[in-house]
């Protein structure tokens, strides 16, 4: 603690976005995302990237799956756990035509503890409001779209958004720390897996 | 003082029997020890319509940050679910109440909800035709134990909720959790 002088305490995630998967499939598009990290006052970005773009990627022999793995790595020093990073996914998709519509926003947590963790997190887009937004979504196949999908990470000020879910992303992570446990924090399960 | 962190996600909900959009409104609550420093302890999510499998998605984030003296009244979570239907009507669904976990690490939790009926022929009715329920007044009836022999009520759906402990310092005070 203060006695030996640290502060800060550092934590490296590092893992990819694995696949999308669409339960009626993704026949004729080729779909990408995009992710970001939000994370709060305390928080420094110490090296890696914080944002970034996928391949355009289309499903193999079976239709429901499209695989990304879009690698992901990054160090944040901190001294606060609060504003606990967050990754924003966005999947949008391409029709041959170029249209360019979109698929989904997930929001999954940087895994707290550490080791791996296989997070699978559901989809979900932004609905019209009122009859006549459906009907003209439905009619030009835009449907409404977040102007900032960070504000998903914030949980506030959603005013009620209405929206509906399809699909989910699948995202493997793992979590590193450095003097945490210095730091007086502890965050790990109770029952260690302790082969002997 | 001990620190608890309260990192996690507001999944969702499933087996809700209503047709309509579903959202929540949570709020944590804890004893006289315990002070939130930041984060909001208190918010609602977004209002999500029921996808193939009959369920709702919030992926709604939690991340509260609390300091405290002591162990009683560790934070409970109290949620109430409402739909919102085509017309913009909202009404209560589900209420629910959950004690969060003491031990840190990744916790999955399934929280079961409940609501009062209507009691009376004509209120099945008119629930039945023109939507509506019935709620509580007091609605610190969630979190207590007591004056619950009065209520009748009906099991609704599960909401799902995930969540992440990270404890501070709470041995150095010679609380004991592991």
């Amino acid at each position: 603690m203060k006695e030996n002088g640290i502060t800060k305490f550092l934590v490296s995630f590092s893992g990819q976005i694995e696949y999308v998967s669409f339960p009626a499939g993704v026949f004729d598009e080729q779909l990408y995302m995009q992710y970001e990290v939000v994370w709060g006052p305390d928080w420094d970005p110490v090296s890696g990237l914080t944002n970034g773009t996928s391949q355009m990627a289309c499903p193999g022999s079976d239709p429901e799956k499209v695989v990304f793995n879009m690698p992901i790595e990054m160090v944040f020093s901190s001294t606060n756990v609060f504003g606990w990073p967050q990754l924003v996914i966005t999947v949008r998709a391409q029709n041959a035509i170029g249209g360019d519509s979109l698929h989904g926003f997930a929001l999954v947590l940087m895994p707290p503890t550490a080791g791996a963790r296989v997070t699978t997190a559901p989809l979900m887009r932004p609905r019209a409001a009122s009859v006549l937004g459906e009907w003209l979504s439905w009619l030009t196949g835009r449907h409404p779209e977040l102007s900032d999908p960070k504000m998903l990470a914030g949980g506030k000020e959603n005013y009620l958004l209405r929206t509906e879910s399809y699909g989910s992303v699948s995202v493997t992570l793992s979590m590193v720390s450095k003097d945490m446990r210095k730091l007086g924090y502890d965050n790990q399960p109770v029952c260690t897996t302790n082969d002997s | 003082m001990a620190e608890l962190h309260v990192l996690g996600q507001l999944q969702g909900v499933s087996n809700f029997q209503d047709s309509s959009s579903l959202f929540c409104r949570y709020s944590f609550q804890a004893g006289p020890n315990w002070t939130v420093i930041s984060g909001c302890p208190e918010g609602q999510t977004v209002s999500g319509k029921l996808d193939y499998a009959k369920s709702v998605i919030w992926s709604h984030p939690l991340d509260i940050h609390y300091i405290t003296k002591g162990i009683q009244g560790w934070p409970k979570l109290v949620l109430q679910v409402s739909c919102l239907d085509s017309i913009g009507r909202a009404w209560v669904v589900g209420y629910s109440c959950c004690s969060l976990p003491v031990v840190p690490g990744h916790h999955v939790l399934d929280i079961p909800c409940w609501l009062p009926i209507a009691t009376t022929l004509t209120d099945r009715i008119r629930e039945y035709f023109l939507g509506g329920s019935h709620q509580l007044l007091q609605t610190d009836i969630i979190n207590l134990g007591t004056d619950r022999y009065k209520l009748k009520t009906q099991s609704k759906g599960t909401i799902t909720l995930k969540i992440d402990l990270v404890l501070r310092n709470f041995t150095q005070f010679g609380v004991e959790y592991k």
